[in-house]
């Protein structure tokens, strides 16, 4: 995409609401913007590689096309992401990702993530714990990736997530802290398990 | 608050699996100062509840700073993009917020 009409520069809502009045180029800015995050966001949440490839394509074809009823509530990334995930839940055959998540409780989930271990296992180096940690972010279910990933990856505000998830405020604070428990436990695991080999 | 729970402690008003709820938003500033200044009693009361906290900063600092930028999709996933997004975008003139519902 050339910067002949200075678009590059434009933030996002605008190339949104030229992309609305038809401008291909604005929106080939925002698709080179937003395509890596809302890739690794459809790797996160749909069932195969090729699976999150077609709801890459889908993401932005439904943004082009739905451009016009951007309202700005949230970032576009965060509209994007959502129109992902809406995407993604169909692929996967379900119209609702809502969880009970009532189960375990949280000192049960604390001990297995070393809460009260005399000695928490602890890895070391940098490459170590990265791979780790992105093995542990791989094994869990997709309803803890997502928000993981929207939170912590992509930074996007607790409002902003609750809002993206159908979730209110509290029930997202509380999917939230289960889901960085249970990586926190998936890297336990994982790092008791290298030990062990 | 009142009774013992197994493998817990009582400090600051709080027991260990309250202060294990709250540690995301310890993390993320979202506490009330008073439920804040109860946790910082507990935390320096309670030794595994301090370690434990500790430890769970830092996976997520290092999911936030090692995970951090998402990579580019491989070159051929892009250009599958582009080519779907050029024989399919039309005119693009619909209006439907494509985020509203699922």
């Amino acid at each position: 995409v050339s910067d002949e009409e200075g678009l590059t520069g434009e933030d996002d809502a605008r190339l949104v609401a030229r992309a609305a009045k038809g401008d291909a180029n604005a929106f080939e800015i925002l698709v080179v913007r937003h395509r890596a995050a809302v890739y690794r966001f459809a790797r996160t949440i749909a069932k195969n590689a090729s699976d999150a490839e077609e709801v890459l394509q889908e993401t932005f074809l439904s943004a082009w096309r739905g451009a016009a009823g951007f309202g700005g509530r949230s970032s576009v990334r965060t509209w994007l992401l959502v129109i992902a995930r809406n995407g993604a839940l169909r692929a996967r055959g379900r119209a609702d990702a809502r969880r009970e998540d009532g189960g375990e409780s949280l000192v049960e989930l604390g001990t297995r993530a070393g809460f009260g271990a005399q000695d928490p296992e602890r890895i070391a180096l940098a490459a170590e714990r990265r791979n780790a940690l992105a093995t542990a972010l791989a094994s869990l279910d997709p309803e803890d990736r997502e928000i993981l990933v929207l939170r912590d990856l992509e930074r996007i505000s607790g409002e902003e997530c609750a809002d993206a998830l159908g979730l209110s405020l509290p029930a997202m604070k509380s999917r939230l802290n289960r889901a960085r428990l249970r990586l926190v436990a998936a890297v336990h695991g994982a790092a008791g398990n290298g030990r062990r080999r | 608050v009142n009774g013992e729970r197994p493998g817990e402690r009582l400090a600051g008003d709080l027991w260990c699996s309250d202060v294990l709820g709250l540690l995301s938003d310890v993390l993320d500033g979202g506490l009330a100062p008073e439920v804040q200044g109860r946790v910082q009693v507990h935390l320096a009361a309670c030794d595994q509840c301090s370690r434990f906290g500790d430890e769970f900063a830092r996976v997520i600092r290092d999911l936030r700073e090692g995970l951090g930028a998402a990579e580019e999709p491989e070159p051929e996933v892009e250009t599958r993009l582009a080519e779907h997004l050029t024989l399919r975008r039309g005119p693009g003139r619909g209006g439907a917020d494509p985020a509203a519902g699922s």
